[in-house]
């Protein structure tokens, strides 16, 4: 038998009962939250996203892992250096030019479609190098996504 | 303890991974969200934990018992983000930044968030499990023991001080750490 759960009886004031107030502030994610963040991780591990999954026993389309996570690395590796030769970055194509997310999350696109998702509270700069170019995390933290390049090198370091 | 279950050919491996995220991403993404507070925290955590076993294959107490691993998995990843978040030093240039994004002041309700969440930072990731497991996904003291491998008696009475020293947290004034 399974039991479809709602939304926990604590965060429920009862009659005459105060309200718990652990649960009235406590942090639960919306279904939409977690139906984005599904979809974003799948396309992260490179899983194929089914249309319909209601099936657990359909074979996955072609999933290789390993495979797949050799050629995700390699798109991430080839990313900046190909837009240092390409000169796209855009705006931010300045050296050392601050780019700060302030209280909210703030997403950067890159003109070959990369992204830069930078997290609240987080600040970076972008700055050219010999071998390519350089993202400087001096807080925070970010996640690239990196379109897929036929040219390119790209090394991380540890951040400050 | 090691673990007697043998290990499972790479195909299986892949097939047996795939079935574990789709059935146990939401849970995985819940506990995360609940501890973290976040929703770009809590994917991190979820993205985290599922690499790493992508990147190890599923040890024998994932598949022996998946749901118990991947909590407490969140819980551990989670309570790191918190935690380095202490050690994470606010920008400089205040004035900039408010430039950039306006932050809303005078929100109380997510003061109080921010408190409790910085509360559960503070306690053991046993005792956050129990809480996890109360507040976001509705478990019993019965479902929590069992779940956990303890006894009832030891879940109520943990659940009770954890809650005493949060509730203790969200009651404090503006500005005092608990």
């Amino acid at each position: 038998m399974t039991i479809e759960r709602t939304k926990p009886a604590f965060a429920k004031a009862s009659a005459g009962k105060p309200e718990d107030p652990i649960a009235a502030h406590w942090s639960s994610a919306t279904p939409d939250q977690v139906d984005a963040a599904r979809t974003r991780v799948l396309n992260r591990l490179q899983f194929p996203v089914e249309a319909d999954r209601s099936s657990t026993d359909s074979p996955p389309a072609t999933a290789v892992w390993r495979w797949h996570r050799a050629a995700w690395v390699a798109a991430a590796v080839l990313v900046f250096a190909a837009a240092v030769f390409t000169g796209r970055l855009e705006p931010l194509s300045q050296d050392s030019e601050l780019v700060r997310s302030g209280a909210q999350s703030r997403e950067i696109t890159l003109a070959d479609g990369s992204r830069v998702e930078m997290r609240p509270d987080s600040e970076l700069s972008l700055e050219r190098a010999d071998d390519g170019i350089g993202i400087n995390l001096r807080s925070g933290s970010i996640i690239v996504n990196a379109a897929k390049q036929h040219v390119g090198t790209c090394t991380s370091g540890p951040g400050t | 303890m090691p673990s007697a279950v043998a290990p499972l050919p790479e195909q299986a491996v892949d097939k047996a991974f795939e079935r574990l995220f789709r059935e146990h991403h939401a849970f995985v993404y819940r506990t995360a969200y609940s501890v973290t507070g976040t929703r770009h925290d809590a994917e991190d955590v979820l993205q985290t934990i599922f690499l790493r076993l992508l990147r190890r294959g599923l040890p024998g107490d994932v598949r022996e018992n998946p749901k118990a691993y991947l909590h407490r998995a969140a819980i551990n990843v989670s309570l790191n983000i918190v935690r380095a978040r202490k050690r994470q030093h606010p920008i400089d240039d205040v004035e900039a930044l408010r430039a950039v994004a306006p932050v809303a002041e005078g929100n109380q309700a997510d003061e109080m968030r921010a408190r409790l969440i910085r509360a559960m930072g503070e306690l053991r990731p046993r005792v956050v499990e129990m809480l996890v497991l109360r507040y976001e996904h509705d478990c019993s003291d019965a479902e929590i023991a069992r779940m956990l491998g303890t006894s009832r008696g030891v879940v109520a009475v943990t659940l009770f001080r954890a809650r005493a020293r949060l509730k203790k947290a969200l009651r404090a004034p503006a500005g005092v750490q608990s």
